[in-house]
């Protein structure tokens, strides 16, 4: 008679003990799910951050072409709403870095007018090391990522400079989506302008 | 009596003179040419008389202001103003000023240099504002923190065919001689660069 008891009795803790262990992987890899969604979209916004250093000031056909011709001011306006625009997709609203890059990148447009100078292209060559903290809702980061340039100078000489820089990155959570709060960067040694 | 008397006012008259002597050292004005023509002598290859650092660009700057332009080293209790590379038997000793570029730049502000403008993103040759034995500062990420240093030296063609005509400096890190001021042609980066330039005197 007791044998008979114990067994359904044993049957049930190892059935409770399982869907414990389910509920627990089952969650777990939830956390994990939502975790692998946050450091891919960090990821993505790290990217277009440093693209859009690189590739917004790039004036459109036909005035990216000849170092000397005139730049319309209504071009200059659309690049620098462009440029407001991208930087308040990236960064958060409070971000101590965003008024100092949109002022650096309307200085980039319009200087290549006064200065006989064309961007012609740039952007991200390698990308490597990323390490992502998750906090809640900020985040830290940091990459080696190795950006080019291609510009054309006064006399028409075209110069490609390229180097390898440490980024670290501050991340803050606004309305759902991942944005830069804080962003700094150096050359690795032997990368230096 | 009158002859004591006198060799008393000859004796104070040249303690006088000994004590600004010494004093007029920390007053010393700045030779920019000097500096410039030690910056010249020395950009690609360094004085090894000095230590050599891997990320040398302040340390050679330092270098500059002091041997060729005669500025003393200064001993102040707060890092803004200190300013020293020594050797003691020991080995080298030095203050945060004279190697890093960010102390370099709070040291220059902090005294005895006038600051002459800043620049985000420039590509142009020629900058009016700046000449021979100014002191350069880079912040590529434009957060405020300089990263790099570098000295006015010549106006000219930058030897590297790049193409540039303007206002050329000298450099340590990557060893450069009469580069273009704003380092355009060798900067992945420059949308993102700030360069800010002093005048010490």
């Amino acid at each position: 008679m007791a044998n008979n008891h114990t067994k359904p009795k044993a049957i049930k803790i190892v059935l409770s003990i399982i869907a414990v262990v389910i509920a627990a992987s089952g969650l777990l890899g939830f956390i994990s799910l939502e975790n692998a969604r946050d450091m891919a979209e960090i990821e993505k916004v790290i990217k277009e951050s440093v693209i859009a250093d690189h590739i917004l000031p790039i004036l459109p056909e036909p005035y990216c072409s000849d170092p000397k011709g005139k730049i319309p001011a209504h071009v200059k306006q659309v690049m620098f709403d462009k440029i407001t625009a991208k930087y308040n997709e990236i960064y958060t609203s409070d971000s101590a870095i965003k008024k100092s890059r949109i002022e650096c990148l309307k200085n980039a447009v319009s200087g290549q007018e006064s200065d006989n100078f064309r961007e012609l292209d740039g952007g991200i060559k390698k990308f490597d090391n990323l390490i992502i903290n998750l906090n809640g809702d900020r985040a830290t980061a940091e990459a080696d990522i190795r950006t080019y340039a291609r510009g054309k100078g006064p006399d028409g000489k075209i110069s490609t400079p390229e180097g390898t820089a440490h980024y670290r990155f501050s991340f803050a959570k606004e309305a759902g989506c991942w944005k830069i709060s804080y962003e700094e960067f150096n050359f690795l040694p032997g990368e230096e302008p | 009596m009158i002859r004591k008397g006198k060799l008393l006012f000859v004796f104070c008259l040249l303690l006088a003179i000994g004590n600004f002597g010494l004093t007029s050292d920390a007053y010393a004005s700045y030779s920019a040419s000097g500096a410039a023509q030690y910056a010249e002598k020395y950009a690609t290859s360094p004085n090894s008389s000095w230590p050599y650092f891997s990320s040398d660009c302040t340390n050679f700057t330092s270098q500059a202001l002091y041997s060729g332009g005669g500025w003393p080293m200064r001993y102040g209790s707060t890092e803004d103003t200190k300013w020293y590379m020594e050797h003691h038997w020991y080995g080298w000793t030095w203050s945060n000023s004279w190697t890093v570029a960010s102390y370099f730049y709070n040291f220059l502000r902090a005294g005895s240099s006038n600051y002459l403008g800043s620049w985000k993103a420039p590509t142009n040759g020629s900058n009016s504002s700046i000449t021979r034995g100014d002191m350069l500062a880079y912040d590529w990420d434009s957060n405020g923190s300089k990263d790099h240093g570098g000295i006015v030296t010549a106006y000219g063609t930058d030897p590297s065919n790049t193409g540039y005509y303007g206002d050329l400096q000298c450099q340590h890190t990557t060893n450069r001689y009469r580069a273009i001021w704003h380092l355009w042609p060798y900067n992945p980066n420059r949308a993102t660069t700030t360069i800010y330039a002093r005048r010490p005197y």
